[in-house]
């Protein structure tokens, strides 16, 4: 019974590994990340390790932004289509969509909440006071900056634009550019999925 | 002016951004130097940029469409930033866009409110 599992299982990784692009190889573990110290909309503290099933993409945004962040959230949406017609509910439920404001002024975590419901993914807002946001950013590489451009829609911010593709064991794996093709992202999601 | 649009936002929202291409048959360039909206108390025009992974976004004063050719405003690129929105949009509903020229003379169009842009439905 066991031969036959490893054997199923060398069987698939030999599938995985002799179709298509080399996985793998394109997520190899990042030296940034760790847990981010912020707060889900219920108050709870968020932590990767009581997320073990789940993969996820991490994005630092905020909901008064015109372009970028609908962009992004459009994205993560349909990476999550697009797992639904691949593999059902089961499998694009455990993609997690992060999104951790960097204008915790105006995004209460009602309104991040009903932003992610929006856009149709299964996420997560997360807030916290300046400085805890700061430190999550600051461990990611993440860089955001406050600017006064004199807009009717008050402070703008300037931000990265990529997302971050966490694994299993909360792990950063990719750094999800804003021209990286959907199916690509949802095979690498789909892989960490399976990878465990 | 074609293909306008303005992105959906969620009820709450207080800021959108429209979409759309400009084209001038004329022999000089046009400046845009402001917009409206009827379902907006401004329209701003801001540019955005992005570099190494980083988006810059800035207010501009103006937008130029140059002689014989067209001006894109698009995700990524230029949009028309609304703000304070006076009712949440719906899907399929059509708003309408006002373009102030530097002449005096305005545009208008009507633009479809969408999720996504134009030719990415359902992706």
């Amino acid at each position: 019974m066991t031969r036959l599992l490893y054997g199923a299982a060398l069987a698939g990784s030999l599938v995985l590994a002799g179709c298509g692009p080399d996985l793998a190889g394109e997520l190899t573990e990042l030296p940034i990340g760790g847990e981010l110290g912020l707060a889900t909309t219920d108050g709870s503290t968020f932590r990767f390790a009581d997320h073990r099933e789940d993969v996820e993409l991490l994005y630092f945004g905020y909901t008064t932004c015109p372009d970028a962040c609908p962009t992004a959230l459009s994205r993560a949406a349909a990476v999550t289509r697009t797992l639904r017609e691949r593999g059902g509910p089961e499998l694009a439920d455990r993609l997690l969509v992060l999104l951790a404001t960097i204008d915790p002024a105006r995004d209460s975590p009602d309104k991040l909440a009903e932003y992610l419901t929006f856009f149709g993914v299964n996420g997560l807002g997360l807030v916290g006071d300046e400085e805890e946001i700061a430190a999550a950013a600051r461990r990611y590489g993440a860089t955001y900056e406050r600017v006064e451009s004199g807009s009717a829609a008050g402070a703008l911010f300037d931000h990265t634009t990529h997302m971050y593709l966490i694994d299993r064991r909360g792990r950063v794996r990719r750094l999800v550019r804003s021209d990286d093709p959907i199916e690509r992202v949802a095979d690498w999601v789909a892989y960490l999925i399976e990878e465990g | 002016m074609e293909e306008a649009w303005v992105r959906l936002v969620p009820p709450s929202a207080a800021v959108t951004a429209g979409f759309l291409r400009v084209r001038n048959a004329g022999d000089r360039p046009v400046e845009i130097v402001g917009a409206s909206s009827d379902v907006a108390k401004t329209a701003e025009l801001h540019v955005m940029s992005e570099e190494n992974g980083m988006m810059t976004m800035r207010r501009a004063a103006s937008v130029e469409v140059p002689a014989r050719g067209s001006l894109e405003l698009a995700p990524g690129g230029a949009h028309l930033m609304l703000i304070g929105l006076e009712r949440p949009l719906s899907p399929d509903e059509t708003v309408r866009l006002r373009l102030d020229l530097a002449n005096g003379e305005h545009l208008e169009v009507e633009a479809a409110v969408r999720r996504e842009p134009p030719g990415e439905a359902g992706r």
